[in-house]
């Protein structure tokens, strides 16, 4: 009897452990204790053998691919690339043809550096993905981390596509001669005619001459940006692409941001934002308390901290790490610029 | 998933420098694995090729911000969950009511399981395709947990630490979880007379 209780206190505890004898996660020792107790144990020796059984028949029956996935995955892949690439040329296009008519000399033979800050704030202002090639104007490039991001509140966070009107702009008019002439898509270049609009006077006065000569419409917050932008690209001319910093991307009328106070801003900021920025589609969650939780949305994975509003900035605290970006809420959504710091994305 | 971490983690790199080869070797890699959790979850062999290509564009697209702080294989099989997850939040599930595969046209997918010597003994191969295609019925009937770490286990062979930070739970857990589904699957196995 006394056996039998055994036997069955064994089966429970021993027989348990079949399924990890099975994959040889077992410690050597508990690994022969399983072993001598199925030799001696006829229903746990069914039960291995039954459960091998099952492994086998569930490794058998895995499936194997269709011949076309392969295929399949690597046009599509293809096709991404192909595709931001044509959606660039059309962007590059617009903004080329807005902008001759406000009379910047020789967009087109601008540095590569400048070509490259173009770049920058038109995959911005489109909430575009960094890290691609661009075929510059003398040579292929690739550009630095783009510093900004725009959030958005609904999960459309694909960034903004051109408008099908801008985008029709863009085909129709290879210079800027004939836009200008069509009346009936002035209103694409009027918002762009003057330069003051889109570039305030104290960011270009500091400019160094040669910088101004060569410059595209950068918009920047401060005078200070647009100097650190422009010092960098000389710097690294003749380097590697330079870590380009901009600021807003209006690229357009400069945007009526309202920059209220810090208790507008919170309360405004408050609840879920959605963005794609280099490592992919992130959604990024103020809570009322002063904490944040950002979450990767591909892998998954979450960092949580605390925020604060500072002057124009916002600091992210976590992990000990802080990092802090410039903010701008707009119509449009809140823009982020990573100043210092940690990054967080 | 017998390749050593490092050289999936080698290739990664390359990939992330634009390394087109060594991407695609990434993808021929994980393939299987991912095509295999996809359709042993969404049922619907059009359904997880879009899965299958979603989660390697996402790959592709994130291929620069893998920090390496888990396995490579970890990284992929968790895209692959989030993206069968994202899609059955948007479809409408039917699975219950179909207790086959289904390619795009409707017919059953067994057309996959290939023939096995058929020409020494037909029998035989067609008896296994049968029971192939009875295993899989019998998978549709366990819980979506358990059919995933079978999968995961079973077919993949990935190890207990890898399962557990695919699917964000304890290793304790992916051994008790493991044990009751293949206990599941035995029972109903042994219920359908396919074996026992």
């Amino acid at each position: 009897m006394e056996n039998k209780v055994n036997e069955t206190d064994d089966c429970v505890r021993l027989g348990g452990l079949i399924s990890e004898y099975i994959d040889g996660e077992l410690d050597s020792e508990t690994a022969e204790r399983v072993r001598r107790h199925i030799d001696g144990c006829a229903d746990c020796r069914k039960l291995y053998c039954d459960l091998v059984e099952v492994c086998r028949a569930a490794a058998e029956s895995e499936y194997e691919p269709p011949r076309e996935l392969h295929d399949r995955i690597m046009s599509a892949i293809e096709a991404e690339r192909a595709g931001s690439k044509g959606k660039r040329s059309g962007l590059m296009r617009r903004r080329i043809t807005a902008y001759a008519g406000i009379g910047v000399a020789a967009m087109l033979c601008v540095s590569i550096g400048a070509t490259a800050l173009v770049k920058n704030m038109i995959n911005r202002a489109d909430g575009m993905l960094a890290g691609e090639t661009l075929a510059g104007a003398n040579a292929e490039m690739s550009v630095g981390d783009i510093n900004g991001v725009m959030l958005y509140r609904d999960d459309n966070s694909k960034g903004m596509s051109v408008s099908g009107k801008d985008q029709q702009a863009a085909d129709k008019y290879s210079t800027a001669d004939e836009l200008k002439s069509d009346d009936t898509e002035r209103g694409t270049v009027d918002v762009a005619e003057s330069a003051a609009e889109v570039i305030p006077a104290e960011c270009t006065d500091a400019l160094p001459e040669q910088t101004k000569a060569a410059m595209t419409t950068a918009v920047c917050a401060s005078p200070a940006e647009t100097e650190a932008v422009y010092s960098k690209t000389e710097a690294t001319e003749a380097g590697p692409a330079p870590m380009v910093t901009t600021a807003a991307p209006a690229m357009t009328a400069a945007p009526s941001a309202s920059r209220p106070n810090d208790d507008a801003v919170a309360e405004s900021c408050l609840g879920t934002w959605y963005f794609i920025a280099e490592r992919g589609g992130y959604s990024l969650t103020f809570h009322a308390d002063g904490s944040f939780t950002l979450v990767h949305t591909d892998s998954g994975s979450r960092t949580e901290g605390s925020f604060e509003w500072y002057g124009e900035e916002i600091i992210f605290r976590y992990n000990g790490r802080e990092a802090r970006y410039s903010y701008e809420l707009n119509d449009r959504g809140l823009n982020l610029v990573y100043l210092s710091g940690e990054r967080l994305f | 998933m017998a390749v050593d971490n490092e050289i999936l983690l080698g290739l990664m790199k390359k990939a992330a420098s634009g390394n087109d080869a060594a991407f695609e070797k990434l993808v021929k890699h994980f393939e299987k694995p991912v095509y295999n959790l996809a359709m042993q979850t969404v049922r619907n062999r059009e359904d997880a090729l879009d899965v299958a290509q979603d989660v390697f564009l996402k790959l592709w697209r994130t291929r620069g911000s893998f920090r390496g702080d888990c396995s490579v294989s970890t990284w992929v099989m968790r895209i692959a969950k989030n993206t069968v997850l994202d899609l059955l939040r948007r479809r409408t599930a039917h699975a219950s009511e179909s207790l086959t595969y289904e390619d795009g046209e409707g017919e059953s997918a067994e057309r996959d399981i290939p023939d096995c010597d058929t020409a020494s003994d037909p029998a035989a191969s067609y008896e296994r395709k049968e029971r192939i295609a009875e295993v899989r019925r019998s998978m549709l009937m366990l819980s979506e947990e358990h059919r995933e770490i079978i999968v995961l286990r079973d077919m993949e062979g990935f190890s207990y630490s890898e399962i557990s930070a695919m699917l964000g739970i304890e290793e304790g857990t992916v051994k008790s979880r493991l044990s009751r589904a293949r206990n599941s699957l035995k029972e109903i196995l042994e219920k359908r007379n396919i074996f026992g």
